[in-house]
């Protein structure tokens, strides 16, 4: 565990108490049939970085480097996960500005012994379920229904979200501009490379070598499925 | 066939009529908005600011400003009304330096002291901002320093709170980004500037 000192946040444990409480009435509920068939998500399968102990430590010191750096490897993640719960650009990235800034102010939480990623996952999700039910409470029911999730099948949605966002964002960014290409902008191959003045032959190479990774960096969907 | 293959083969062609539950999830997310959406560009550097003010002791949040102020202004009226758009000038500290920042004609009332403190990360930047009203619903105010062609955000804030110390941080040199302004923007995500300037000022580089 990571020993820092930080100045107590009172006026936030109001808010992160009321979301504990709700997140823990989703683990007693009975999950039912899932849309994926999955067991409930995990957040634990992330690789711990050989780094990560020193880097929470220079974060939890206000290191500006440090907060780049931390952003850098989480920031598109933590968009990901905010916008999947909350279906709105300008939220999600407030929620993305309160999770980095709820993270450093309970860093005196995170155990040096694991990975940083499960546990800023966890705040990011609390942060946007957080500003979605203010949002419905303050728009009333015709106004932005943001749908936050409120069942295990949510969760796990907005966990794998998490996870392939980080595949995504490891691979070259020549094999990521591929994926996207195929995946989100549903063009052929041949689209591809006329879209990229490329041969044929590289998309379908690159294309290969991106899917491999991402099949080997998300092979552990499976052990928590059966988990 | 191994399951990664398997599973790197589903993910590419999406051919495989009994593919397990995860081989499907992971495609539907491949093709969903969420996975390639860009967080807006200014976001990285509001974050540093907002924790970085917030971790500084209240104590030292501008060390000794307030007596610098008060020199500049008795010192520097005159320069003032004949350098219309600002001026800057070197507190005795070398590592500090204080600029104004006027407002343009969006924001006639307003004005602002900068202090710049150059620290090993980067240049601390307090605005001790006045009369500057809070911005309209659905936008905000955002800092930058610019070297004329170039601009490059320091920071997102609102004044919703009535006058008050805004902390920004530059990761370049105010040297060489001389020209610091305030700019209303409206929350539409578009990372670039709107152009509505409302406070400026200007380095002034040989005192």
């Amino acid at each position: 565990m990571l020993q820092v000192n930080l100045r107590p946040h009172d006026r936030w444990r109001p808010v992160l108490g009321s979301v504990l409480a709700v997140l823990s009435s989703f683990d007693r509920r009975d999950g039912g049939k899932r849309r994926t068939g999955l067991a409930r998500r995990r957040p634990a399968a992330d690789p711990p970085e050989s780094d990560d102990a020193a880097l929470a430590e220079r974060f939890a010191a206000a290191e500006p480097d440090a907060i780049r750096q931390l952003y850098a490897r989480f920031g598109r993640p933590v968009f990901t996960v905010a916008f999947s719960v909350l279906h709105d650009r300008a939220l999600a990235a407030e929620a993305v500005q309160m999770t980095f800034v709820k993270a450093w102010r309970a860093t005196d939480s995170y155990d040096a012994a694991r990975p940083l990623a499960p546990w800023l996952y966890s705040i990011a999700r609390r942060t946007a379920i957080d500003i979605a039910r203010s949002e419905r409470r303050h728009s009333g029911h015709e106004l932005r229904e943001t749908d936050a999730p409120t069942a295990d099948h949510a969760m796990d949605h907005v966990w794998e979200a998490w996870q392939v966002r980080r595949a995504v964002d490891r691979l070259d960014p020549r094999e990521r501009e591929i994926v996207r290409l195929q995946h989100f902008a549903q063009l052929t191959h041949d689209e591809i490379a006329g879209r990229l003045s490329i041969p044929i032959g590289t998309v379908k190479s690159r294309s290969h070598r991106a899917h491999q990774r991402l099949a080997h960096v998300l092979t552990h969907l499976r052990e928590e499925g059966a988990a | 066939m191994s399951y990664d293959e398997r599973f790197a083969r589903y993910l590419e062609a999406g051919d495989d009529p009994h593919a397990p539950a995860e081989f499907t999830a992971v495609r539907e997310h491949l093709a969903s908005e969420s996975t390639w959406l860009e967080p807006p560009a200014e976001l990285q550097e509001a974050i540093v600011a907002d924790i970085v003010a917030q971790h500084r002791p209240a104590t030292a949040r501008r060390p000794s400003s307030r007596w610098s102020l008060q020199r500049w202004i008795a010192a520097g009226a005159v320069a003032a009304a004949i350098v219309l758009a600002a001026v800057v000038v070197l507190s005795p500290d070398a590592e500090r330096l204080e600029m104004q920042l006027q407002g343009t004609e969006l924001a006639e009332g307003a004005s602002a002291i900068a202090t710049i403190v150059s620290t090993p990360s980067g240049e601390d930047i307090t605005l001790d901002v006045t009369g500057l009203p809070a911005p309209p619903e659905g936008s905000y105010y955002q800092g930058w320093v610019r070297d004329g062609d170039n601009a490059i955000t320091i920071g997102t804030f609102h004044m919703r709170g009535g006058d008050d110390e805004v902390t920004l941080w530059s990761g370049v040199d105010i040297e060489d980004f001389p020209v610091l302004t305030v700019t209303l923007e409206p929350d539409d995500g578009d990372p670039a500037s709107s152009g509505n300037v409302v406070l400026r000022g200007e380095l002034d580089q040989n005192p």
